[in-house]
């Protein structure tokens, strides 16, 4: 895979886990 | 031979995806860290989805601000799986998410509960919002700064040390202000405690970066040996180890070099040219493109250097590969002749095609050089220049699939492919290897400027 795709896909999947653990943060929370 | 070589490239792609994994899983969970922090032990109730999320947007931003320090710590055993390369691209990248956390963070609180508006003036805010509006300012700042620097012309070193200094204090007025704000790291507890030892980690790479590498990087001096002007506008640099064994690496890998002192912020990272087997004497080939490299067609032959690296996952599996395919542009050559030199340094038996676009046959580097290797073990050279002149039979134009099918072999299951070459070039090169049915795990490629 060709390095820029791949760091891409890595910036976008770390995005959408962050985004989830912040939901999940403020839904634990209330 | 074949099937023993691609099941150690398949063995080898499985634990580089493993290794890939854990690094991107820390990441995630180094990020999480404060909101796991905030949830355990002693804490206030929730405010409301939507506050609850704002915080954790600010937290998990200000933590990802810390994590970029590390992302540029140069540490080997961090970067290995990706290739420093891809990481300090994810360093410019994810950035820009952080800052997007970070300035949701107040947007969604406005939102969600109107009196946050009385705040937002920072002439008449307190103490401990101007803090985080304060560390919100510079960091856009230094992010619109350093995606301009390039189309504005800063000089490369003045913005990088206004960039450490500047990502040191929006780290610590960012941490002020979610100290002084204290909702969820509440004062009384344990919890400002552990998020103050959290940020030194963070803030203590920076003085490793900074302080204790170059420090380490003294004890292993180097003297520019001797300055050789090469075709086309190039020059190579050879430095010699004044003390201790050299600098041992890979063929393939870069290093960081650093003329006369180890604290001045003239840094740059260059592919290694030479051969592996010889460490003590290391050479770099170096395009003059930027401010840098016009400086050092001047550098003085004695002047002292300091190296640090290696780096680079350029040449992994290429050891191991039953057959090499080698693809350069231009000065992207550098890392394939630390391979070629090495090979031939140490009598490898493989077959290896080198196939490398010139502008013309003046500017070819290392002509004469690749011409006696081919003497010296299996090589075979094709050069395609994008201008030919009178009576050259060669290839004209750019690499395409056509020529590329004349260096691999019938059997692909065993070859290792390495392109090194401007980004459209090396675009165009792998799509083609794709296309000939070179599997994509088989095809390794560097970015040549990432910095």
């Amino acid at each position: 895979m060709r390095s820029q795709t791949l760091t891409f896909r890595v910036v976008a999947l770390t995005t959408i886990a962050l985004v989830l653990a912040v939901l999940i943060f403020a839904a634990i929370q209330n | 031979m074949a099937t023993s070589s691609a099941d150690a490239t398949r063995r080898a792609s499985f634990l580089l995806l493993l290794r890939r994994i854990g690094l991107f899983s820390m990441y995630v969970v180094l990020a999480s860290t404060p909101l796991v922090l905030a949830l355990i032990g002693p804490h206030p109730p929730g405010r409301g989805f939507w506050l609850d999320v704002s915080f954790a947007l600010g937290l998990v931003g200000l933590a990802m601000l810390g994590l970029q320090f590390l992302s540029v710590a140069r540490i080997n055993r961090v970067d290995a799986p990706y290739g420093i390369d891809a990481v300090m691209r994810y360093h410019r990248q994810i950035a820009f998410v952080a800052t997007a956390f970070i300035a949701l963070h107040p947007l969604v609180l406005v939102l969600a509960e109107s009196s946050y508006w009385d705040l937002v003036n920072p002439l008449k805010s307190p103490k401990r919002v101007q803090w985080g509006q304060a560390a919100l300012l510079m960091l856009v700042f230094l992010v619109v700064v350093s995606v301009l620097r390039l189309r504005w012309k800063l000089n490369y070193e003045i913005w990088r040390v206004t960039h450490g200094i500047l990502a040191l204090l929006i780290t610590s007025f960012a941490l002020v202000h979610v100290r002084s704000v204290g909702v969820y790291v509440q004062r009384g507890t344990w919890k400002p405690a552990v998020f103050t030892a959290f940020s030194l980690v963070f803030l203590s790479l920076l003085a490793w970066v900074r302080v204790l590498k170059p420090l380490a990087r003294m004890r292993r001096p180097f003297v520019v040996d001797q300055v050789r002007p090469e075709p086309g506008g190039v020059v190579t640099l050879r430095l010699r180890a004044t003390r201790g064994r050299g600098l041992r690496f890979r063929a393939g890998q870069f290093s960081w070099i650093t003329l006369d002192s180890v604290f001045v912020p003239n840094e740059h990272p260059f592919s290694i040219a030479s051969s592996a087997a010889r460490p003590e004497e290391v050479e770099f080939t170096i395009k003059e493109l930027g401010d840098f490299t016009r400086q050092l067609g001047g550098v003085i032959e004695g002047s002292r250097a300091y190296l640090d690296g290696p780096f680079g996952n350029f040449g992994v599996g290429w050891e191991s590969a039953g057959q090499l395919l080698l693809v350069a542009g231009g000065i992207g050559v550098t890392p394939c002749m630390s391979i070629l030199r090495t090979m031939a340094d140490t009598s490898d038996p493989r077959p290896v095609t080198l196939i490398y676009g010139s502008n013309d046959w003046e500017t070819i580097v290392f002509r004469d050089e690749l011409e006696e290797l081919r003497r010296r073990f299996d090589l075979k050279v094709i050069h395609v220049l994008a201008r030919g002149h009178e009576g050259w039979d060669g290839d004209v134009g750019f690499i395409n699939l056509d020529i590329l099918r004349r260096g691999l072999p019938d059997d692909l299951s065993g070859v290792q492919c390495y392109v090194c070459g401007p980004p459209p070039m090396m675009a165009a090169v792998e799509h083609a290897l794709f296309e000939a049915g070179v599997p994509p795990r088989q095809v390794h490629s560097e970015l040549f400027t990432f910095v």
